[in-house]
């Protein structure tokens, strides 16, 4: 227990201790509950422990749909592998684990699950689906690992991928992700998505993520299995 | 309501504080907690307490229903596809639902009691034949006569329970007894 905890379970005893008291005198021929609202007072203190790395031990998005590896749903597209490895500046660029780390991409014609959007194939009603949309938890070398499709565009955007870091409930960044024009290029001549033709909204002309491109540009390399593996690094505070 | 008919129906349930039972409790405290991660997006300084004042401040905050939404995703898998505490007339048959959708009614970052969704369940296409009373006469989803009767079952209509869809069914199908329910 660090310093600040051992101070605030301090005071939470000194809170707690008249209503102990008091507990007692009412639990007087029950002596087993009060060791038991003892205890319970003592995890309780544990699980609320702010300076913890990991998810917040009450909630572990074990019912969540999305907290899975694979977010294609079936969808097609070219397969994109995706790491993503989230580092603490504060600590030299250790790695973070148990780190939440949400994405979410658009298909490879462009459209998100989970709403109503428009795009180049008309409207399309994906409110209830889920493809694209992924969570997972780092380990111990800070990473996580995503299978997807190579995603596609709509007009103003560049290629991108959403990401959002939690650390226990707090969210700590809202960023996204860029691929490289010249592998966006490859990538929309190959037969899936070449009906939507090349995308003109370059990352240089994307006016959200151009001047965020030293951070905020991904490796992405061709793989030997016709797919690509994008890596990338996320720094925290 | 012309009948025979093919329709959908939406069943509403309501989940908040009060709410007893595992599913509804974990639905409880999972959107709860994913609210509070998910709404820091539009309210990071913490000005806005409730859901209803930050959907004022910002609109895009709607997008909030769905997101957390995916949090409970796997609890109503577990579902089954039938619809908690529906049942038949005779409390036989669950009514299935093939779609969900949550949405948030109201929440409050500092006062968990006053967290409250609603799951809206939509049931698969269902053949309507008739209306006695407050029940609804159904089809079966599995017919297993070959006499030329249908397997019906009769639903109770309830205050959370709607005609989310409707399409009148051109040929009148051989019924027998069923079509005298006109």
């Amino acid at each position: 227990m660090e310093r600040k905890n051992f101070l605030r379970s301090l005071a939470v005893t000194a809170i707690s201790a008249p209503v102990l008291l008091e507990a007692c005198k009412k639990d007087a021929t029950t002596p087993g509950a009060t060791a038991a609202g003892t205890a319970a007072a003592e995890a309780a203190c544990v699980l609320t422990d702010p300076d913890m790395d990991g998810p917040y031990p009450l909630y572990n998005s074990r019912g969540s749909a999305i907290n899975r590896v694979n977010i294609t749903d079936g969808k097609p597209g070219v397969p994109l592998n995706i790491d993503i490895k989230v580092q603490s500046v504060s600590r030299g660029c250790a790695p973070v684990t148990n780190a939440r780390v949400d994405i979410w991409q658009c298909d490879k014609d462009g459209y998100y699950s989970g709403y109503v959007n428009n795009g180049y194939l008309g409207v399309q009603n994906n409110v209830g689906r889920l493809f694209g949309r992924g969570l997972q938890y780092t380990n111990s070398a800070g990473q996580v690992h995503f299978a997807s499709i190579y995603p596609g565009w709509y007009p103003g955007r560049c290629a991108h991928l959403h990401v959002q870091i939690f650390i226990g409930t707090s969210l700590v960044l809202t960023s996204q992700i860029a691929f490289p024009d010249a592998i966006n290029a490859a990538v929309y001549r190959t037969p899936l998505y070449a009906a939507h033709g090349q995308n003109p909204t370059t990352n240089y002309l994307d006016s959200i993520i151009r001047d965020s491109l030293a951070t905020e540009l991904a490796t992405v390399t061709r793989n030997t299995s016709g797919g690509y593996d994008l890596t990338h690094v996320i720094n925290i505070r | 309501m012309m009948y025979p008919a093919q329709i959908t129906l939406s069943f509403k349930q309501l989940i908040n504080a009060a709410s007893t039972g595992d599913f509804e409790t974990k639905v409880f405290e999972d959107s709860y907690i994913e609210f509070l991660m998910q709404s820091q997006v539009y309210n990071p300084d913490r000005q806005y307490r409730t859901f209803s004042e930050l959907k004022v401040a910002a609109p895009k905050s709607n997008s909030l229903h769905y997101k957390v939404g995916f949090a409970v995703g796997l609890h109503v898998q577990e579902l089954g596809n039938r619809i908690p505490g529906v049942k038949d007339c005779l409390n036989r048959m669950p009514l299935p639902f093939e779609i969900y959708q949550l949405e948030l009614i109201e929440s409050d970052i500092q006062d968990r009691q006053q967290h409250e969704v609603a799951i809206i369940y939509t049931t698969p296409a269902l053949t309507l034949l008739g209306l006695t009373g407050d029940r609804l006469l159904l089809a079966a989803p599995e017919q297993t006569s070959n006499s030329g009767a249908y397997d019906t079952f009769m639903l109770s209509l309830q205050p959370q329970l709607s005609v989310s869809s409707y399409k009148a069914l051109q040929h009148e199908p051989a019924l027998n007894g069923v079509a005298q329910l006109h």
